[in-house]
């Protein structure tokens, strides 16, 4: 196998570095980086090497086969305003990662068959409505937002990027949808941005709609899925305390903000009413959700991982099979799951565990 | 549980002395059938045969001879009310 130039491409842009940032950092010029990664020539064993010392990638890595890279115009970032091309790129880049590893888990696992219609005919509050009906989910709250993506054939990861600036993305690859999620937001925004990106996946699978409008119309289906309006039209009253809208939003799972702001779309709250709410949060909680739920975790990550690891086998054996740096296939699945490490009973032929006594300590 | 021998009782009191950097662990081992869990102490005072004051212990929990039993946690996602079949395709690693 020889030097691959579209994973030089996608192991910089995974570093969030521009080519001349990553010309500087290897020692080469502008004019030759550019050249490796149009293919134009090849780096020889010395200069592969820094270049993989450089960026943090098994020099193996280099020698694959072509990576399947995101197509920037089908994928929809919210918060694209506040969004550098670098993170940008940093964020699809990741998504090239999680292909390799799905279809390293394809290959060894039969995974839920994708099922998530194409409802782009539709306005978001009818999709929402249908999306319900086609999976009979009726008018109850959904218990798991990842969990009901799972078992439509939604490939879950989490996001690599340690930055709220990246909320969240999806994408199809080919016939099977893709949800990357930041999970170092509350668990709260984790699901509402769950249910938007199933938006995307559902209303925008063509393409023709982008942009603001794309979002605008992905938020309204995750508020209409996750807070049916008949179910809302119940609560309907003359005086909403924030105590009382607190206890509310426990029912759909979804944050006070989401709640207020669908009550007010709803016209529960009055602009003035839903102004004041929006200040008392604002003081009262800042970036924390009063209330808040546990985060939701991936069901297919904690069957695969537990499958692996009683056979031995663990992240770092997908690492090493894939010539990728640990730390991303941490990053894509573990964010995901409930326990981060293989459990020490994994494996039967262990008949011991040690646990240190803090308490004598 | 048996009390201590009497010169292992005299031998737990023994604190190192000032300098000395040596210390004395002491495996202790209990067997019920197949069930065997242990417990490496450092023990630093007995009363009336029995241990009593610790520097530190490290509790062995052993397992069945079949295998260990599996311990679910509160917080063992398995469980969900979607149905989300994941099987494995074969055993062998490709």
């Amino acid at each position: 196998m020889k030097f691959n130039a579209t994973r030089l491409g996608t192991a910089r842009q995974r570093r969030m570095l521009n080519k001349k940032g990553f010309a500087d950092l290897v020692g080469v010029t502008p004019h030759t980086a550019s050249r490796w990664e149009a293919g134009a020539t090849i780096p020889d064993e010395e200069w592969v090497e820094k270049i993989a010392s450089c960026l943090g990638f098994p020099k193996k890595f280099f020698f694959g086969e072509d990576v399947d890279i995101p197509n920037a115009k089908m994928v929809s970032f919210r918060s694209q305003t506040s969004m550098t091309a670098a993170r940008r790129d940093a964020a699809l880049s990741a998504g090239s990662l999680g292909f390799l590893i799905v279809d390293w888990v394809d290959e060894r696992f039969d995974l839920p068959d994708e099922n998530v219609p194409d409802l782009s005919d539709y306005s978001p509050e009818i999709a929402a409505l249908m999306l319900r009906q086609d999976w009979g989910l009726g008018e109850k709250a959904i218990s798991n937002m990842v969990h009901l993506l799972e078992s439509k054939g939604v490939r879950v990861f989490s996001l690599a990027e340690n930055s709220k600036k990246v909320n969240a993305f999806s994408l199809w690859r080919d016939d099977t949808p893709f949800v990357f999620l930041n999970t170092i937001k509350t668990a709260e925004n984790s699901r509402f941005d769950a249910a938007h990106e199933l938006g995307h996946l559902a209303l925008h699978r063509d393409g023709l709609t982008t942009g603001r409008k794309a979002e605008e119309e992905a938020n309204r289906f995750a508020s209409h899925l996750l807070i049916p309006q008949s179910d809302l039209l119940s609560f309907r009253k003359p005086h909403y305390s924030i105590e009382w809208l607190i206890g509310l939003k426990a029912r759909w799972k979804v944050s006070l903000a989401a709640l207020c702001y669908r009550m007010h779309k709803e016209e529960f709250l009055s602009d003035w009413r839903y102004r004041d709410l929006c200040i008392q949060i604002r003081v009262r909680f800042k970036d924390t959700e009063p209330e808040g739920i546990e985060r939701e975790r991936s069901v297919v990550w904690s069957k695969v991982m537990k499958a692996l690891w009683s056979e031995r086998l663990t992240q770092l054996d997908i690492a090493k099979d894939l010539a990728l740096p640990e730390e991303e296939v941490s990053a894509l699945i573990f964010g995901l799951l409930s326990e981060a490490n293989p459990p020490s009973g994994a494996n039967t032929e262990r008949k011991f565990s040690v646990i240190k006594n803090e308490r004598y300590t | 549980m048996d009390i201590l021998e009497e010169t292992v009782s005299k031998v737990v009191q023994i604190k190192p002395r000032k300098g000395e950097s040596i210390l004395t662990y002491y495996l202790c081992v209990y067997q019920e059938g197949d069930d065997i869990r242990g417990e490496l102490s450092l023990a630093t005072q007995t009363s009336c045969g029995y241990l009593a004051k610790f520097g530190e212990r490290i509790f062995i929990i052993g397992g069945e001879a079949g295998g260990t039993d599996k311990i679910l946690r509160k917080s063992d996602f398995d469980q969900s009310e979607f149905d989300i079949p994941i099987s494995r395709k074969n055993k062998k690693k490709k």
